[in-house]
């Protein structure tokens, strides 16, 4: 026997009963919670199941919110806001795994550590048991946070972020009001409402809605490196766009859709293509606000502006008139029919028959064909971001981001902070003849632009 | 502090030299320093570019192949043997490399894309039946029996190793049915192999049982 060995025998030895039976205890406690968390699991939400089939170690769908802060980010505070974040937030430690007939997420014990920022934005993921699937990133005096899709959504990603930031702040010192009003406080405890699939919840067995769409313009150009996103972001005073919005009787949103959508349609008859397909911009909406729950997980539906061909040389009210009339359609049933249809298909017995080794390679194929085709782009507008007033000082702006998706080669987001409307181009396109004529366009509306890029 | 671009009739970050949307000089004395993005170092794979230069070789071997069976034999009955073995090397070496696979999606595309091989040969070389009979199963069962033994030391932690039995199991029941329909003489190897195949398909449901039971309930609200 080593003298190691005799030492450890020695000491074991003169330890009395209780205090054995107390570390036994206590390794039974720990044993039993590492347990407990290797058990713990959770489905995927209807929305979120179609991102881990159609992604690639290249490519995948991921997002990034950034906000500007006034000061440098200290590191070490930012990783106890994280680790604060995740006990109110369980549910976003979590991995992704793949399971017998679909993908799951798996508990994770442990928080990811912060890091610095040095590549491009929205680098895809890496899924294996280990590594949770969104990473917070310091550059500066910026904070980033970027997630896989099936995690959440911009709407649950924005609370998620928020709550951070509050964090962060009151670890350096803020001392808050009514922190509770904007629901960003980390003492609050966890709600099962908030990891819910809230689409298996509100579907039912009514109306389906058919899938049959017409396939879109697809804009085409030289494509950077695959590691490489251009960015450009736009910021644009708020009071003054709605005030433009308003000359023409539409919201920010339609009036930002149809500056997107004429700006495409230029582009197709400048690319001299001889597509005939309309152009089509998809706008995700937000359902949280027709149902209500309180889940952070995937909630929301996208609804497709679409320009027939014969209508491409209509003026720009003409466009807005046109885009108003498609919204006027779109109302809580019209989504109701959207996921109950993705409801029906995910109960459908054969598919949930399909190992997922089967079930990913036919989703793969079937998005391939129908997904992204349904639109030319995506603009994404995440609103108006409210924070407490002590912060007001502290946060500069918010940035979103959308990471490129696969056949669409450019994507457009907004997020409004104060009294900046942050607009973002996202693209792996190297020309970028679209973000000039759209921002062009916006400053023709004599709106004062300011352009920040990574390019 | 902003530039202002004439072109784009926009304002400019301080830190750019250029205009982003025009490419424009808005001004040549700024320092090029980015306050909101890094600099970034782009880093590629170090094995993308061997991989990319090894399949150019192949294909450029095949060629080569196809035009020397043409000019001596005026056929490509040779030529055919070099396209399956350079199609096997893409499929089961540089592409799990380039995509980055994980043990048990190698182990599914070797059990499936070897079998298929195998079944080449011996229609190709016209000598049916050594290859159903005997390779093939003692294969799968040597793939089966590592997928085992890789679950084992995984500690049966999640589903991954389904994929290979599963496949494993499924070319058996087609291997057996195609025996049993053409009354060959020696099944018992196939029959081990599914045998051994379902059985680990089986532990693993009952090492992983409340993990199953949830599988079940959610797809078939048992």
């Amino acid at each position: 026997m080593s003298e190691k060995q005799a030492k450890k025998e020695r000491t074991r030895k003169r330890l009395t009963q209780e205090e054995k039976a107390k570390i036994k205890q206590v390794e039974e406690t720990h044993r039993l919670e590492a347990r407990a968390l290797r058990e713990n699991w959770l489905n995927l939400d209807n929305a979120a199941l179609i991102y881990p089939a159609i992604g690639s170690t290249e490519w995948n769908s991921v997002f990034r919110l950034s906000a500007i802060i006034s000061e440098k980010v200290n590191c070490d505070l930012l990783e106890q806001a994280l680790r604060d974040t995740l006990k109110r937030y369980p549910f976003f430690n979590v991995s992704l795994c793949d399971g017998l007939f679909w993908h799951y997420f798996q508990t994770l014990s442990t928080a990811p550590k912060v890091e610095l920022e040095t590549n491009y934005p929205c680098r895809p993921f890496t899924f294996n048991r280990k590594n949770q699937i969104f990473r917070v990133l310091y550059l500066d005096n910026k904070i980033s946070f970027e997630t896989f899709h099936s995690l959440t959504d911009g709407g649950g990603a924005m609370r998620f972020f928020n709550t951070l930031l509050a964090r962060y702040f009151e670890l350096t010192g803020v001392k808050y009001k009514n922190l509770g009003d904007f629901d960003l406080n980390v003492r609050d405890l966890p709600v099962e409402e908030e990891s819910e699939d809230a689409f298996h919840r509100f579907a039912n067995n009514g109306k389906c809605k058919p899938r049959k769409e017409t396939t879109a313009y697809a804009i085409k150009g030289a494509l950077e490196n695959p590691n490489i996103l251009n960015v450009v972001l736009g910021s644009v005073n708020i009071d003054a766009l709605k005030e433009c919005a308003k000359t023409y009787g539409a919201t920010v949103n339609e009036f930002l859709s149809a500056v997107y959508l004429s700006v495409m349609i230029a582009e197709k008859h400048h690319s001299n293509t001889k597509n005939r397909h309309p152009v089509k911009l998809s706008v995700p909406v937000s359902l949280r606000r027709f149902y209500p729950t309180k889940t952070m997980r995937n909630f929301s539906q996208y609804l497709n502006y679409e320009v027939p061909t014969d209508r491409e040389n209509a003026s720009f009210s003409e466009l807005i008139e046109i885009i108003k009339a498609q919204s006027k359609n779109i109302n809580i049933d019209y989504f109701q029919q959207m996921f109950n249809a993705n409801i029906r298909s995910e109960r459908n017995f054969f598919v949930r028959i399909l190992p997922l080794a089967v079930k990913d390679p036919i989703l793969k194929f079937v998005y391939n064909r129908v997904g992204e085709r349904l639109f030319t782009s995506t603009l994404s507008n995440l609103g108006i971001c409210k924070l407490p007033a002590e912060l007001d000082d502290k946060i500069l702006n918010y940035h979103f981001i959308l990471g490129a998706t696969k056949l669409n080669r450019i994507n457009l987001t907004a997020v409004t902070f104060k009294d900046k409307c942050c607009l973002t181009f996202s693209t792996r396109l190297s020309e970028r003849r679209v973000i000039r004529e759209f921002f062009k366009m916006l400053t023709s509306f004599n709106l004062n632009v300011e352009i920040i890029s990574n390019v | 502090m902003t530039h202002h671009c004439d072109s784009c009739n926009v304002e400019i970050e301080e830190s750019k030299t250029n205009c982003p949307l025009c490419g424009k000089c808005v001004s040549p004395d700024t320092i090029n320093q980015n306050t909101y993005f890094p600099n970034y170092t782009i880093t590629t794979d170090k094995r993308e570019p061997t991989i990319k230069v090894l399949e150019k070789l192949s294909i450029l071997a095949l060629l080569l192949c196809f035009a020397v069976d043409l000019f001596c034999t005026h056929t490509i009955t040779w030529s055919l043997y070099v396209l399956i073995g350079l199609f096997l090397d893409w499929v089961l070496i540089l592409r799990p490399i380039k995509k980055q696979f994980n043990f048990a999606q190698i182990l599914t595309q070797l059990s499936f894309y070897l079998t298929a091989f195998l079944i080449f040969l011996e229609l190709y070389t016209n000598t049916w039946g050594w290859g159903v009979m005997y390779a093939i199963p003692f294969m799968l069962l040597g793939f089966s029996v590592l997928a085992g033994i890789m679950t084992l030391a995984h500690g049966y932690v999640d589903f991954e190793m389904f994929k290979p039995m599963i496949m494993i199991a499924f070319l058996m029941t087609i291997a057996l049915i195609l025996l049993l329909c053409f009354n060959c003489s020696v099944v018992w190897p196939t029959l081990v192999t599914f045998l051994v195949s379902i059985s680990e398909i089986i532990l693993m449901f009952m090492f992983r049982f409340k993990r199953s039971i949830r599988s079940l309930k959610k797809n078939f609200g048992i």
